[in-house]
């Protein structure tokens, strides 16, 4: 384990740490552009340039190795003014066309001329002017303002293993570039854009949407597939206007997906009720919460046939709980299940580990744990074991076929709680708006087992209700007395009541969340 | 009925009517003037929008008066609340009735004089009306039920016992010549001149007893610098703080007619009333009689410009400056004018 | 150097009053002729100094097109947050983005300022027109044209001069 002295600091790293990484871990800032945690490294920047002792010149930080008993300064005369000339060479070619760009604001070029460079520039001369390139897929390609990291390049070697991206030419002509006749149309486009340290590759779906001091993060969990990558809803105005990535060193998670990078507009201009409706005459009337939970809390316990309740894979765990508790443990049903889509593809694995999930639902797994196995319940119903039917659904995506509708429409009643209600406006008898997974709160089980919280970062539209509240509600007037307020309530119930969460709270899981199986 | 009959009756109900409807007519001119002559000496131009130089203003403002909100605040003594307002407008316009305001002619078989009614004791009865006027005052500020209303009320009427007494005081000298008390004969005296130049007004007969009165009746009349009673930023308007639309208005027109019934008073006793000077209207027929009236109106008016014009140009006086001016200057100096005026009949004949 | 306080001693003159009140009387009689410096509001208005901070505009380019690039500064700058934009990939070829919406809430706004100063295009600055009441509130919050209708009136620095030579007076 070498021991380094950096700025006077004694630190202790792991053996092949670079001098770099030993600063950043403990606090120290050394400004960098080329260099990347999850990728190679280049060296091609400059920028982190250090003193060590016994070396007659500035060293790359990022490309040496922390050895024992080595001095390294980054605070002096001769680093600050390598930085600021370094800083000045970035400039040269850069339009300063920061009002317009969309990186503005969490730009590193920016941040290190603010705090690292010089006021204004000695160059006179003309700025070189290149067009800007569509790459294909969302990416805008601003050439002027790149800074040649390469980092965009070797996450395509690196993390995706197929390298799409290169420069061109040397030197002063050096330029990102893409082979021609090829566009950037695969799975992982957006997050170039993310490691991208300057304004150069930009976001079409987010182009000039927001300037992103305005956004506000929420921290969240994608329900686009299994993985349950964490992410941040970045949210104004009670909209949601990108998603980034969150990393999670707990299940090793570096990157998303542009299906979840982009997949916040599934669940923009959802066709939604204002208001639970219900069937009268066949006519959809629509109704209040309290009217709608009275009626069900009579007919649930009182109409005669046989009850049977589904869950939900993007129902949290807290909504398919509290359907166990109330379906099973108060009114008895024999079949309880969830809903989950049918897996039609395989899982894409990249070159760096990355797994894009073929189980497009985010919580099978806990859903599973908690409601037992997955079941037809169309087959139950064609046979008449279910005659009434409660389901609590997520799927922004789901599609009733024609015969699942024939079959829906046998049963004597059918409560619906969906996020939007075309798909069962023939079919059910009643509809409970709930929010989507933007507008609540929960917690996700991954396809390898890790409790992860998503938190809401939007309002639900007026008379929608998040689901756990409708099940808490529904709860508390079948059986007063179960204590829970919220969902953080829930949750704790849940931990006492089922082994594999033993000890889990909103608390514990944190931000990277904690695994359900291994302890 | 007192021996009169319908022509007389018709010619006193004309007077009557007509020194309202003038009256009224001058209260009307009054509230524009108040506005526009404080605008001029303050190099404003003042309200000059309703009508041609903004003459319909007054008209504009009673119409506003009309549709304010009539508030009656719910812890008033009703009866003396609504009566009070009354009680300031009605002496204020009763006092009119003895001043004369031309001088007489013949018509219809018979003398007319240009006054109401000539009592013999015109300027005691007057007296009577002025001090009636300060009920008005009192009672509304009283009535309202209210700290400021009742500090204007009490300070109203401590204000007016103390120059009631200068005020009459300073009237003896001026009764002590004429030897009586028919305003018609106080007029008659002042016609004619003295030393040849001048005319013989009382003003010059009297010099320190119009002086007196006349700082006197700016106190009896509520106006700056002895508006005491109604100070804006320290009573919030004094008496008339919980009042509104038109009762509020009653109060504003009888302070005007007060305002107009002093300044007459003032012309008929230290100005000569409709006396012109060093001309004998008696020769000129109905000539003369227009001119009496000409001429009073002018002196009258010269007064209700003095009073916007002292209101624009002085500030307000502190209370105890307010007493000690009336009870240690203007009273002593009142007796002094009697006894002056008592020693030169004795000296002269 | 102490300094010895002296009660104010009047002059029997003054102590008397009346001469005082007289000369005070002849003061407001000289104003009562003076000439006026009442302005006559609607019909003329006040032409207020350089620099006066009042309604906002949103200057144009010799082409008539805006020059504003919806870069949010003013918005980020502002203190009483009254700007809203929506901004948009721009139809003209020399510039990159510019506002699909732009919106001043005149009932937030402050008068401040601050939007011009942050401004770098220069698109954005305070007028000399300091009457912009309205009867509704909704006529406050002001659009792009409404802005952009604040330029023509007061590009060519002639608001005041116009203003007079329209009622005539």
């Amino acid at each position: 384990m070498p021991t380094l002295k950096i700025d006077d600091k004694e630190i202790t790293v792991e053996p092949g740490a670079s001098v770099l990484q030993a600063a950043l871990a403990n606090g120290i800032e050394i400004p960098h552009y080329c260099w990347h945690p999850a990728l190679s490294v280049a060296g091609s920047c400059r920028l982190c340039l250090v003193e060590i002792e016994g070396s007659p010149k500035l060293q790359l930080s990022c490309a040496t190795e922390a050895r024992d008993g080595m001095i390294v300064r980054t605070q002096t005369e001769s680093v600050k003014d390598a930085r600021k000339s370094m800083l000045e060479f970035f400039l040269i070619n850069h339009p300063l066309d920061c009002p317009i760009c969309d990186k503005a604001g969490e730009c590193l070029l920016q941040d290190y001329t603010w705090k690292y460079g010089t006021s204004h520039s000695r160059m006179v001369e003309d700025k070189r002017e290149r067009p800007t390139k569509d790459l294909g897929g969302n990416i805008l390609l601003y050439r002027n303002r790149c800074v040649l990291c390469s980092r965009c390049v070797r996450f395509y070697q690196e993390v995706v293993g197929d390298p799409y991206l290169f420069i061109e030419h040397r030197g002063y002509h050096s330029d990102i570039s893409i082979f021609p006749g090829k566009g950037l149309t695969h799975k992982m486009t957006g997050n170039i854009v993310e490691i991208c340290p300057v304004g150069c590759l930009i976001d079409k779906d987010f182009l000039f949407h927001a300037r992103v001091w305005n956004l506000q993060r929420s921290k969240s969990v994608c329900p686009g597939c299994s993985s349950g990558c964490t992410i941040y809803l970045e949210h104004k105005d009670r909209r949601v206007f990108r998603i980034r990535n969150r990393e999670n060193p707990a299940i090793g998670q570096q990157w998303i997906c542009d299906d979840g990078r982009y997949l916040y507009h599934r669940y923009e201009n959802l066709n939604r009720p204002e208001s639970p409706w219900t069937r009268q005459a066949g006519e959809l009337k629509p109704q209040t919460w309290e009217q709608a939970m009275i009626y069900a809390v009579e007919a649930l316990q009182k109409n005669p046939g046989r009850l049977a309740a589904i869950g939900s894979a993007f129902a949290s765990c807290e909504e398919n709980y509290l359907m166990r508790k109330i379906f099973r443990q108060i009114l008895g049903c024999e079949y309880l299940s969830f809903y989950a889509p049918a897996i039609e593809e395989a899982d894409t694995v990249y070159r760096s580990g990355f797994t894009i999930r073929g189980d497009k639902s985010p919580n099978r797994k806990g859903a599973g744990l908690l409601l037992g196995d997955q079941t037809d319940f169309y087959q139950a119903i064609e046979s008449g074991r279910i005659t009434r039917l409660f389901l609590i659904n997520g799927d922004p995506l789901l599609h009733l076929t024609l015969e699942q509708k024939r079959i829906l429409a046998k049963l004597q009643e059918l409560w619906v709680l969906d996020i939007q209600s075309p798909e069962w406006d023939s079919v059910a008898a009643h509809f409970w708006p709930i929010a989507c997974f933007t507008e609540t709160q929960g917690t996700f089980v991954n396809a390898v087992g890790q409790v992860q919280r998503f938190q809401r970062a939007l309002q639900p539209p007026q008379g929608v209700r998040p689901g756990w509240e409708v099940l808490l509600d529904l709860l508390a007037r079948l059986a007063p007395g179960a204590g829970m307020l919220s969902a953080a309530d829930v949750l704790d119930a849940l931990a006492m009541e089922e082994p594999a969460w033993r000890s889990i709270s909103y608390f514990k899981l944190g931000d990277q969340g904690l695994p359900i199986e291994s302890r | 009925m007192f021996g009169m009959d319908w022509i007389d009756l018709g010619i006193l109900l004309t007077k009557v009517m007509l020194v309202i409807a003038v009256n009224f007519l001058i209260l009307m001119i009054m509230e524009l003037a108040e506005r526009r002559v404080s605008a001029f000496m303050q190099d404003r131009v003042g309200p000059n929008r309703v009508g041609p130089f903004g003459l319909l203003q007054p008209v504009a403002d009673g119409i506003k008066f009309l549709f304010k909100e009539e508030i009656t605040p719910s812890q008033v003594e009703r009866t003396l609340y609504w009566l009070a307002p009354a009680l300031v407008l009605v002496p204020a316009l009763l006092t009119f009735s003895v001043i004369p305001f031309g001088m007489s002619f013949s018509a219809f078989g018979r003398e007319i004089t240009l006054q109401i009614a000539d009592l013999q004791v015109g300027l005691l009865f007057i007296f009577a009306l002025v001090s009636l006027a300060v009920y008005g005052t009192v009672l509304g500020g009283w009535a309202a039920n209210s700290k400021y209303p009742l500090l204007g009320g009490l300070r109203a009427s401590s204000q007016m016992i103390s120059y009631e007494l200068s005020i009459g005081m300073s009237i003896i000298g001026v009764l002590m010549l004429v030897g009586s008390l028919r305003l018609s004969e106080v007029v008659a005296y002042q016609t004619g001149s003295l030393f040849t130049i001048l005319p013989r007004w009382n003003i010059f007969t009297q010099p320190l007893g119009f002086l007196i009165f006349l700082i006197a009746s700016f106190a009896e009349t509520n106006r700056l610098p002895f508006d005491l009673p109604e100070t804006e930023p320290e009573l919030v308007g004094g008496y008339h703080t919980e009042y509104s639309s038109m009762k509020f208005a009653m109060f504003f027109m009888g302070e005007y007619i007060a305002l107009i019934t002093t300044s007459a008073l003032l012309t008929t006793l230290f100005l000569g009333g409709w006396d012109v000077p060093w001309v004998d209207e008696a020769a000129l027929g109905s000539w003369g009689v227009l001119l009496s009236l000409a001429a009073f109106a002018v002196k009258t008016g010269f007064f209700l410009f003095l009073f916007l014009w002292v209101r624009w140009t002085l500030p307000r006086f502190r209370f105890d400056q307010l007493m000690h001016l009336g009870w240690k200057v203007l009273l002593p100096l009142a007796i002094v004018n009697i006894l002056a005026t008592g020693l030169f009949l004795y000296l002269a004949p | 150097m102490s300094v010895k306080p002296v009660a104010y001693q009047p002059h029997w003159s003054d102590r008397f009053y009346l001469f005082a009140v007289l000369k005070g009387m002849v003061i407001t009689l000289k104003h009562f002729f003076k000439k006026k410096y009442t302005v006559q509001y609607p019909e003329v208005k006040w032409p207020v100094p350089k620099g006066h901070r009042g309604a906002i505009r949103l200057n144009k380019d010799e082409q008539g097109r805006m020059l504003c690039v919806a870069c949010e500064m003013c918005s980020t700058a502002c203190p009483a947050k009254c700007i809203t934009m929506k901004a948009a990939v721009s139809p003209w070829p020399d510039r990159e983005k510019y506002p699909l919406t732009f919106e001043i809430n005149m009932l937030r706004c402050i008068l401040c300022g601050m939007c011009q100063e942050a401004c770098p295009e220069k698109a954005i600055e305070l007028t000399e027109i300091y009457d912009f009441s309205a009867y509704t509130r909704q006529d406050l919050i002001w659009d792009r044209e409404r802005l952009l209708k604040n330029y023509d009136l007061t590009c060519d620095g002639r608001y005041f001069e116009r203003s007079r030579e329209e009622t005539g007076l």
